[in-house]
C-alpha cells in the first residue's frame, strides 16, 4: 500500500475550487464554503492543502463569541491577543495585510445561529481581501443562506459527496500496488462507500495477491476471502 | 584564509524549520493522530515526521493515547498533544543545562537535530 494522499473527485474539486479562491480577479469576492456529511474528509482535506500553502486552521466551538474567535484567529496568526476587542479586530487584520494567508474555519454552522459572529468574519473578508473558507456540516448552505450579505459572497460553493465507482478507481490507483480488475472495483463500491472501508478492502486484496502471487485481483478472489 | 561569518539559516535549515511548521499544524488541529497519518497529511516522509514526534514525546508535548487497528490489522501507536502552546512550532536544539541556577542555556555549538 503506497502511503500518499489520494486524489478523490471531492479533492480535486476542492483544490480547483481554492485555486481560483487565491488567484481570482479583482471584485470577485473572496470566500468560499465547505460542506458535506460528517466522515467524508473535509477537515482533511482542507488541513493537507493548509500544511502546503501555509493556510491558518480555526476550529470553532460552540459557546465562541465574536470576542473569542478573533482571539483564537489573532494568536493563530501568531500575536498575542491584546484586551479589548477593537485591538484584536485591528491585530488580525494588521497580520493578514502584512502577510496574507488563507484562513480556514472548521465547523462554521456552530457559528450560524449568532449573526455577530458570522457578520465579524465577512467584515474581516471586506477589510482584508484574504481567502475565507468555512466548513461546515450536511446543512450548513442552508442554515448560511439566511445571511444574505454572506451568502453572496461566497464565489465557491463545494459539497462533498460520498465515493462513486470512479472515486474508487482513482484511490485503488493511486494506493494499491496490485492491480484490481473492473468488476473489483465494483465489487468494493458495493461493500464500502467510506474511505476508511474502502482502504480496508485494499489491503485485503493486496494480501491476496500476495498469498496467491496474482498479477490482478477480481471480484471472485474477493468473494473468496469472506466465505 | 578567511572565514565569512554566516548567519543566515542554510537552506538544511529552512527545509526544516518549513517542515516542523507543517507537522506541528497538522498536530494541532488532528488532536488524536498516527504518525502515519500525519506523514500522509503532509506528505513529508515516514522517519521525518516520527522522528520530529518522538523529540515531542520526550519533551512531554504529546502523549501516547492507546492503539488504532488500521486496515491491514495491524496497531498503531495514537499520540495525543498535551501541550498545545501555540501556533509555532516547537524547535528542537541541543543545549547545555545548568542545574545551579537551573535554566536551559543555548550552546555555541546548538545544532538543529534531524528532522530533514
Amino acid at each position: 500500500m503506497k502511503k500518499v494522499f489520494a486524489k478523490t473527485s471531492n479533492v480535486t474539486n476542492f483544490v480547483s475550487a481554492m485555486n481560483r479562491l487565491v488567484n481570482r480577479q479583482d471584485g470577485i469576492p473572496g470566500m468560499a464554503l465547505i460542506f458535506g456529511e460528517p466522515g467524508l474528509g473535509k477537515t482533511r482535506t482542507t488541513l493537507w492543502w493548509a500544511a502546503q500553502n501555509d493556510g491558518v486552521f480555526i476550529r470553532t466551538k460552540k459557546l465562541m463569541t465574536g470576542r473569542w474567535l478573533l482571539e483564537e484567529i489573532v494568536a493563530e496568526l501568531g500575536e498575542a491577543p491584546l484586551r479589548r476587542t477593537s485591538d484584536l479586530f485591528r491585530q488580525a487584520v494588521d497580520q493578514l495585510l502584512d502577510r496574507p494567508r488563507t484562513l480556514f474555519v472548521d465547523e462554521a454552522d456552530y457559528l450560524a445561529h449568532d449573526a455577530r459572529v458570522i457578520e465579524t468574519l465577512r467584515d474581516l473578508h471586506d477589510t482584508t481581501g484574504t481567502p475565507l473558507v468555512l466548513i461546515g456540516m450536511d446543512a450548513a448552505d442552508k442554515k448560511l443562506m439566511r445571511y444574505k450579505h454572506l451568502y453572496d459572497r461566497f464565489s465557491e460553493v463545494v459539497k462533498f459527496n460520498t465515493l462513486v465507482l470512479s472515486d474508487i478507481k482513482a484511490i485503488a490507483d493511486q494506493m494499491c500496488e496490485v492491480k484490481l480488475s473492473e468488476d473489483a472495483v465494483q465489487y468494493i463500491h458495493s461493500q464500502a462507500n467510506r474511505f476508511r472501508r474502502v482502504v480496508v478492502q485494499l489491503y485485503k486484496s493486496e494480501s491476496i495477491a500476495r498469498a496467491n502471487s496474482l498479477k490482478e485481483v477480481t471480484a471472485a478472489h474477493l468473494q473468496g476471502v469472506k466465505k | 584564509m578567511t572565514i565569512i561569518l554566516n548567519n543566515r539559516p542554510n537552506n538544511k535549515e529552512k527545509v526544516q524549520s518549513r517542515n516542523r511548521e507543517k507537522i506541528w499544524k497538522v498536530i494541532r488541529a488532528l488532536m488524536d493522530f498516527s504518525v502515519e497519518e500525519v506523514s500522509t497529511l503532509t506528505e513529508l516522509a515516514y522517519q521525518v515526521v516520527s522522528s520530529y514526534v518522538f523529540h515531542l514525546y520526550n519533551a512531554g508535548y504529546v502523549r501516547q493515547a492507546g492503539k488504532r487497528k488500521e486496515g491491514d490489522g495491524r496497531k498503531r501507536v495514537l499520540w495525543r498533544i498535551a501541550k498545545n502552546t501555540g501556533p509555532k512550532a516547537p524547535v528542537i536544539c541541543r543545549c547545555l543545562y545548568d542545574p545551579n541556577i537551573d535554566s536551559t542555556l543555548l550552546t555555541s555549538a546548538s545544532e538543529v537535530k534531524d528532522v530533514d
